[in-house]
């Protein structure tokens, strides 16, 4: 796993790419307690997120809950694998979601299936 | 084997002085009798020579000459002496000649020489022609000479004669007497005339000599023993200093060393300091050595207890997981089937932890006659802490379902519970369904679980609805209660992500679409049957690859009631 971060006055933009498994979860965690004493905003770039376990997960569940007290946290760019996750564990239901945006073709007709 | 090794160091030490020495000995004792053997010679040569000159100073020349023309005279007429026929035999009789033999004698006696002899030489002919002889101790008579004998002359000598004419340098021959090997020193000088240079005669003084090697061996040998004495008490001493200084001290660390490990061995381990307590206080490598060990006990004996202490804590949590893994499973209902009386409820359950303790787990009770609960769940994490956050969620569930018959209630009133006291954040999955025995109505709610599956009239699909968020994560969610109609023959499939996790050697996962297969293709005999089609499937696809997962599934039939079809329809 990946992880880019990005910094705007007090906006963070940190781009997770690769696997969020039990292994590299922690890694995660670390580098988000760095940033969230002084964001304001963060947006999670998961374009490039390939699974995200019950480990990850629990990472974005505190970053939410420690934001949920300062600011706001989106998630952007979320493909239809990490989705149908968010939705089985209901984490959608908390999580401000913004899917992926499909390059022209398959923006609309298959998502309703 | 201690005595054997100490034996073999100071054999070893003992030896090696006593190797070097011989060979110091040996060349001591060769340059000695080389040093030895050539100033004898030079002394001999020496005194050969002076002994030529003092005879060569006290002749009286008026007799050399009388000797000398006498000789040549009858040289001249009959040629060398002939002992039958002696033609020189006037020239005895005669007191010069008388003279001549008495000096010679006398001087033979004062200088201890063999042999005195008068000569003159004949260079042209090569030989040396005798004008007297004389014989001090009568050793050699056979070999007595009379004036007019001859005996040849070497290459050697007439050169060293043509070069100076007034000396026969020195030099020594070797000849067997009786047996015996004799060294003679041989040298001459001139006997001058009154003018000072005609040279009248030689005077040849040979001096007898035993073998040199003979008489100095005796005395180098001597040394060698005195020599020899000395090194083999240096040798014995050297031995008993280190003995006393190296060997002794070893063996101490050698004993203490076999002692250590044999007490180690038989575990009659003290607290006792094996090689502090030998006291080596030599101030050098020994001690340094000493101190050595005594570092490396201390180390070795901190490693040990910290070894079975280490030891002691593996085994004691081997044994607590197997006691945690027995007490989770007996949690659980494993008993099949559970209710034996109520033949209308037909239930299987199966469950397979990845490792000893799991995170996994199901639950199937009846709430009252009536109602029958099912649960499936998921801790998040592995291990030990999913195992006790699963125990204290499967027990709340239980619990809470006894004052509600709405599953979205219970799983409210759990996540409050569970939220109260979460500091590490752990949550958990759960599906609970509430049937209604009688008529067949399930109410379920999804805490972030699985989509459960469902066979109606024999055609398997999966069930989709809304779910809510994992318990334990965020005080105060709302659950949904959703309902269905199972008819008679109706099946209900419920399992966790282990199933569509499952991933082959090659890092595909078993996914959802394999197991709608699984359910489609399996025959739905008895729900027991139906599970284990499923885990051959699951085990088949997986092969060799590793579990990462726990895999647990639960399989309800709905059995409509003998005498209740006053229900749904």
């Amino acid at each position: 796993m990946e992880i880019i971060k990005n910094r705007e006055d007090n906006n963070f933009e940190v781009a997770i790419i690769g696997r969020l498994d039990t292994v590299s979860s922690p890694q995660l965690q670390s580098e988000l307690e760095e940033i969230i004493p002084e964001a304001e905003n963060i947006t999670l770039d998961l374009r490039e997120l390939e699974y995200i376990s019950s480990a990850g997960l629990r990472v974005i569940l505190l970053l939410k809950k420690a934001m949920d007290q300062k600011g706001n946290l989106v998630l952007k760019n979320v493909s239809d694998t990490v989705i149908s996750i968010l939705e089985v564990t209901g984490f959608s239901t908390i999580l401000n979601i913004e899917p992926i945006q499909e390059d022209h073709e398959g923006t609309e007709d298959g998502s309703e299936g | 084997m201690e005595i054997q090794q100490s034996k073999s160091l100071k054999r070893k030490i003992f030896n090696g002085t006593v190797q070097i020495s011989i060979i110091v000995m040996l060349i001591v004792g060769l340059l000695n009798y080389m040093q030895i053997s050539s100033s004898i010679r030079t002394l001999y040569f020496d005194t050969v020579e002076r002994n030529a000159a003092t005879m060569a100073i006290l002749m009286d020349s008026e007799d050399v000459v009388f000797l000398r023309e006498n000789v040549l005279k009858t040289m001249a007429e009959s040629g060398p002496r002939d002992p039958e026929n002696d033609a020189y035999a006037y020239i005895q009789e005669t007191e010069q000649y008388k003279r001549v033999v008495e000096l010679l004698n006398r001087v033979c006696a004062e200088e201890r020489s063999s042999f005195m002899t008068l000569v003159i030489a004949d260079n042209e002919n090569m030989r040396f022609i005798y004008l007297a002889d004389a014989d001090a101790f009568g050793l050699s008579s056979n070999h007595v000479s009379f004036p007019g004998d001859v005996y040849a002359m070497s290459e050697a000598e007439k050169a060293s004669l043509e070069e100076n004419e007034t000396f026969l340098p020195a030099y020594f021959y070797e000849y067997e007497e009786r047996g015996h090997t004799v060294i003679l020193y041989s040298a001459g000088r001139a006997v001058l005339a009154f003018d000072g240079f005609s040279v009248l005669a030689y005077a040849i003084a040979d001096l007898r000599a035993e073998n040199i090697a003979k008489r100095i061996w005796p005395v180098i040998l001597g040394n060698l023993a005195i020599m020899a004495g000395t090194i083999l008490f240096l040798a014995i001493a050297v031995v008993i200093m280190g003995n006393l200084h190296v060997i002794e001290p070893l063996n101490k660390l050698s004993k203490a060393a076999r002692q250590f490990i044999t007490d180690r061995k038989n575990s009659k381990h003290n607290e006792v300091a094996y090689f502090k307590a030998l006291g080596i206080k030599t101030q050098d490598e020994l001690e340094q050595l000493a101190r050595s060990m005594s570092t490396m006990e201390k180390d070795l004996n901190n490693y040990e207890t910290e070894i079975v202490a280490l030891t002691k804590d593996k085994e004691r949590i081997r044994t607590e997981l197997s006691l945690a893994r027995n007490i989770q499973h007996d949690t659980l209902p494993t008993t099949f089937p559970p209710f034996p009386e109520r033949k209308d409820i037909d239930i299987y359950a199966i469950i397979d932890p990845a490792r000893e303790v799991g995170g996994d787990f199901y639950d199937l009770f009846l709430i009252d006659e009536n109602h029958l609960a099912l649960v499936v769940a998921d801790v998040s994490g592995k291990g030990i802490p999913a195992a006790l956050f699963m125990m204290v969620s499967k027990i709340l569930i239980n619990t809470t379902c006894r004052a509600s018959l709405s599953p979205a209630e219970v799983l409210s009133r759990v996540n409050q519970l569970l939220c109260e006291n979460n500091k590490e954040e752990m949550f958990v999955t759960v599906w609970l369904a509430i049937v209604d025995l009688s008529s067949g109505e399930v109410r379920y709610a999804n805490a972030g679980h699985e989509n459960p599956l469902i066979c109606r009239n024999g055609e398997w699909s999966y069930i989709t609805t809304r779910h809510g968020l994992v318990l334990s994560a965020l005080e105060g969610m709302q659950y949904t209660d959703y309902t269905l109609q199972l008819n008679d023959g109706d099946w209900l499939f419920q399992y966790s992500d282990g199933i569509p996790e499952a991933a082959n050697v090659n890092n595909e996962l078993f996914g959802d679409e394999r197991l709608l297969e699984s359910c489609r293709k399996a025959a739905m005999d008895s729900t027991a049957g139906f599970l284990r089609s499923i885990q051959n499937d699951i085990d088949e696809f997986v092969g060799e690859a590793e579990q990462f997962d726990d895999i647990t599934m639960l399989a309800y039939r709905f059995r409509k009631k003998e005498g209740s079809d006053n229900g749904n329809n």
